[in-house]
């Protein structure tokens, strides 16, 4: 177990394991971050503060459950989250009163083709092509979206969830990444 | 739900769920714990957000053909994107074109749609063939319009042209033209 070998080394000296452990589970912490607090550069600082918390922890022997590291990393990030929630809309709060135009570089998002995205939502079925518009842009919950087309919320997520099936079968190709 | 499971039994309809906010907070927290626990489902979720952005940045570059609502429109000016409306009469032809400074256009149809099972939408040159044919477009409810979006950069391609754009639906296991709406495109303009 990596969070077992890591809390077994000496203090700092599991590199590689340490770099696995980031490796597998950033993606989770970053996408905790972007669900939760809706901005990409909040999401990265709440990778990183996640694993200064993890890494140092586990060096000094207090993660009490090793083998359940995955729930360590996300009772961290959930607690992580909430403070910089506040800080961000803090953040936010100045930026609108002093109008402050600075740009931030966050990381590069793991984006598409865009060409081929376009093709393939335009060849959607015209309902599936309105819903994926409306969940994923309009940002419309199932019971909006119910509502809007007179159908059974139950209905909406099935449907969407097979439109969203068929853009991704598009954009890679029929084949699973 | 789908049926779709992960080997461990998490289902790929919840990820989805979950992302856009359709889970009640135990069932999120549940799906959480999960996605950290199970590299497949964690995978499978860092998709769904990747589409979802996706989808999200091609409909605000304007490079999505569609059937939209008032509230998508509301949503992409505020967002900057530049809508250039129609709304042609049913029997009637108005004059249409493109502007350089347009994003997107959008062409109101006003009629009765309900009570028809299966709407279809096709534009077809006046005098010509079949451009488009939209089988089963979704109708919004309580309202008497289809708004269909048109990339402005798709439309400013076509030459100066006479296009008709049909709305029919089944009704009684007919089909029956519901309206039909002239458009005399003068291609792409310059000021």
């Amino acid at each position: 177990m990596l969070a077992s070998s890591i809390a077994a080394a000496v203090p700092g000296a599991a590199h590689e394991e340490e770099a696995e452990l980031y490796r597998r589970f950033a993606p989770r912490v970053r996408l905790y971050g972007l669900k939760h607090l809706r901005n990409a550069a909040a999401a990265q600082d709440l990778v990183q503060q996640v694993f200064v918390v993890t890494l140092e922890r586990l060096r000094r022997g207090e993660v009490r459950n090793v083998e359940a590291i995955g729930s360590f990393i996300l009772g961290t990030s959930r607690t992580v989250a909430t403070d910089l929630r506040r800080t961000h809309e803090r953040r936010d709060h100045l930026i609108q009163i002093f109008a402050d135009r600075a740009v931030s570089m966050a990381p590069a998002e793991d984006s598409l083709d865009r060409d081929r995205l376009a093709g393939c939502l335009n060849s959607l079925p015209p309902r599936d092509r309105t819903l994926l518009v409306l969940t994923f842009y309009a940002e419309k919950k199932a019971s909006d979206i119910a509502s809007t087309f007179e159908m059974a919320a139950g209905a909406v997520r099935v449907a969407r969830h097979r439109a969203l099936t068929r853009l991704r079968d598009c954009v890679m190709g029929g084949s699973s990444r | 739900m789908t049926g779709e499971q992960c080997s461990r039994g998490g289902s790929y309809g919840d990820l989805l769920d979950y992302w856009v906010g359709d889970l009640d907070q135990d069932s999120a927290e549940r799906v959480e714990v999960h996605i950290f626990e199970c590299a497949e489902c964690a995978n499978r979720l860092a998709d769904v957000a990747t589409m979802a952005a996706a989808v999200a940045e091609a409909v605000r570059g304007a490079r999505v053909q569609s059937i939209v609502s008032d509230a998508v429109l509301n949503k992409l000016s505020r967002d900057g994107v530049r809508i250039r409306t129609y709304a042609p009469e049913p029997g009637t032809f108005i004059p249409c074109a493109i502007w350089p400074e347009d994003d997107l256009v959008v062409s109101r149809l006003r009629g009765d749609f309900s009570g028809y099972d299966e709407l279809t939408l096709v534009l077809k040159a006046d005098d010509g063939p079949e451009l488009s044919r939209n089988v089963d477009i979704p109708l919004i409810s309580g309202t008497r319009e289809i708004l269909t979006a048109t990339s402005a950069s798709h439309l400013r391609r076509l030459p100066s042209m006479r296009v008709r754009l049909i709305v029919s639906g089944r009704r009684g296991g007919t089909e029956h033209v519901i309206g039909e709406y002239g458009l005399e495109h003068g291609g792409a303009m310059s000021r």
